[in-house]
């Protein structure tokens, strides 16, 4: 019988200050992961936190990190060469497989680009595998905004709309540097051209879920069609330690990716879906 | 130990095992109890827990308030050691126990916690099951919060034993649930039960039965009223009453939920500490960065009453309470899952 809390080891190779308090970590292995897992992220000390996996299975390991708890903030005492523990990855991924051939739209906030980066190179690797595909991203200023240079090299495979909620001193006739939409991300939908028949890859704070997916589907949407990715405090990773549990299921084990069928079908409403019918 | 994880072990005929049943007195209680020391650790009730058998023990007549959960599922259980290096040293030991004493509604618990926790092969969980050996006892007197006949009774019917002791008269008539139960009681050339004693048997386990104050209710009732219960008053009521102390979980033979934390010292070794945690606190919801899923009292408290009579009979056909009334006995503001039942099953808009 094996001792499952027990983390692996992982060597940091190198990292990348995408912004002052999110940071992202390359590592000396890949570990063989879904788009959309994630992983127990463990130092001893600190404890462990679930931390959505960044790269493609192809790539050697990859996690995006903000500095907003415990461990996190351990993390961003990690220098190059430092090891660190990793139990998983866990959950289920995105629907890729079953969404080949369709129309793709990902709406994205936040850090919630990080579990979503693998998905993207996924369909950038395989693009004729699928349709259309418009990835909208909101961050809350430019300099938030992660994944920079990548974001410029994936318009070259489907079309990306980047607004920023707000920031007077980013608005374009102030600050010349920012050409870019401003306000949430639900704005850009009238920009994108959509296809409603498609499938929505959704993910960021809960307060942009709730509102992305009212707004989808009061498109015209199918709730089946529509996939969120549930954030919440996975301690186990295991399906057993009950604090991921929402209506029942177990974002760890039976999520963390879930159709908005499948959450309007609980007696428990997810927050992500307040306000739908 | 006694039988395959989650599965319940059919038996030839209702309230019999598949071994044939024997007869003790209380002279060999003690005698097996010696037996088992010898071997195990051994815990029996003694005040309102499960203690370590100290050479005194007397079989008591109902369940205690604390029951075995933590014998299988250690309230603070260390999972690995590390030193200031962050070097790790697993903790997974495997020890032989025994628990004598335990009532069906703690054995209940215990088969739920197999799905909980045993299917999703939580090392100490296992360990403790397949080293532990189960000898439990019929209740002969219910308490008033009781009502396990909802769901199977004062007495096993599906097996997960290794003996199981219903008191008729001045002696003991043991049912015998698996191989290693055999092996104790030919050891001790315990004597087989006879037709009588098995007759008392029945006699007795109906007699308890009859004692508690409840008429179950169909199951497919409780499970539409569930489902359409979400928005009924009684949960505003509830939600005035509960204090979110957490107690009922504590007490609860199927509250699993944990946390995972790290306790260090100064010298910056430490131990990673898997430590009970309870849906009905404030911060389980809560994730890094201070967003809290759960951080109306509504939400807890419709949530753990979700999680034993709607959620678990979805994910495994069951319900994940035992009737045990211990959340009654421990609740500060007499919240009563009997009466949660009954009002959701009225249902609508009382």
């Amino acid at each position: 019988m094996n001792n499952t809390y027990i983390p692996e080891e992982i060597r940091v190779e190198r990292i990348i200050r995408e912004t002052d308090d999110t940071w992202t970590f390359f590592f000396d292995r890949p570990v063989n992961n879904e788009a959309g897992q994630f992983l127990e992220v463990s130092i001893p000390g600190y404890g462990e936190a679930p931390i959505s996996i960044n790269s493609h299975s192809s790539e050697r390991l990859r996690l995006c990190i903000r500095a907003v708890g415990n461990l996190t903030r351990a993390m961003h005492r990690k220098k190059v060469g430092d090891t660190i523990g990793i139990r998983g990855p866990f959950g289920n991924g995105w629907p890729l497989e079953s969404s080949k051939g369709k129309n793709l739209l990902i709406v994205t906030g936040g850090i919630g680009l990080a579990p979503l980066r693998p998905a993207i190179k996924e369909i950038v690797m395989n693009r004729k595998d699928y349709g259309d595909v418009v990835l909208l991203y909101g961050a809350r200023n430019p300099e938030l905004i992660l994944h920079k240079e990548e974001l410029s090299e994936w318009r070259k495979y489907m079309k990306v709309l980047v607004t920023v909620d707000y920031c007077e001193k980013y608005t374009p006739d102030i600050c010349p540097a920012w050409k870019g939409d401003v306000g949430v991300v639900t704005g850009l939908f009238d920009k994108c051209g959509m296809d409603t028949e498609g499938v929505a890859l959704v993910c960021g704070p809960p307060i942009m879920m709730k509102f992305a997916a009212k707004e989808l589907l009061s498109r015209g949407f199918e709730p089946g069609n529509v996939h969120m990715s549930l954030e919440r405090h996975m301690k186990c990773g295991m399906g057993m330690c009950g604090h991921c549990q929402v209506g029942g299921h177990y974002a760890c084990m039976d999520g963390p990716v879930f159709s908005i069928e499948e959450l309007l079908s609980w007696p428990e409403r997810p927050e992500e879906t307040e306000g739908i019918q | 130990m006694p039988q395959e994880m989650g599965k319940s072990q059919e038996s030839s005929s209702a309230g019999n095992s598949v071994f044939s049943s024997r007869l003790m007195d209380e002279s060999a209680i003690h005698r097996l109890i010696d037996l088992l020391s010898r071997e195990r650790t051994v815990y029996v009730p003694q005040g309102n827990s499960f203690k370590v058998w100290d050479g005194s023990f007397s079989p008591g007549e109902r369940k205690v308030l604390f029951g075995p959960k933590k014998i299988f599922f250690g309230q603070k259980q260390k999972v690995f050691s590390f030193d200031s290096d962050g070097n790790v040293k697993d903790a997974l030991e495997h020890t032989m126990s025994a628990v004598f004493g335990l009532r069906a509604c703690d054995l209940n618990g215990i088969l739920m916690m197999d799905r909980y926790l045993g299917e999703n092969g939580e090392p100490f969980y296992l360990s403790a099951r397949e080293n532990t050996v189960i000898i439990g006892m019929t209740c002969e007197e219910a308490d008033d919060g009781c009502f396990c006949t909802q769901f199977g009774g004062v007495f096993p019917n599906k097996g997960g034993y290794d003996l199981w002791l219903t008191h008729t008269g001045d002696s003991f008539v043991v049912d015998v649930g698996s191989e290693e139960g055999k092996r104790l009681m030919d050891a001790l050339e315990v004597p087989y039960a006879g037709e009588d004693d098995i007759a008392a048997k029945k006699k007795e386990i109906e007699w308890v039965e009859g004692s508690i104050d409840w008429e179950p209710l169909p199951e497919d009732e409780i499970i539409n009223a569930m489902l359409n219960g979400i928005s009924n008053p009684l949960w505003d009521d509830l939600t005035e009453r509960c204090l979110a102390c957490g107690k009922c979980n504590m007490v609860c033979p199927t509250c699993h939920c944990y946390d995972i934390t790290d306790e260090v010292g100064l010298d910056g070794k430490g131990e990673r500490i898997r430590v009970w945690d309870a849906c009905h606190l404030f911060r389980y919801g809560m994730v890094a960065g201070g967003h809290n899923f759960r951080g109306e009292r509504r939400a807890r408290v419709q949530y753990r009453v979700y999680d034993k009579f709607y959620y678990p009979y979805e994910r495994y056909g069951v319900f994940a309470c035992t009737g045990c009334g211990r959340c009654l006995e421990a609740c500060n503001a007499n919240i009563d899952l009997r009466d949660i039942l009954t009002r959701i099953c009225q249902g609508g808009s009382t």
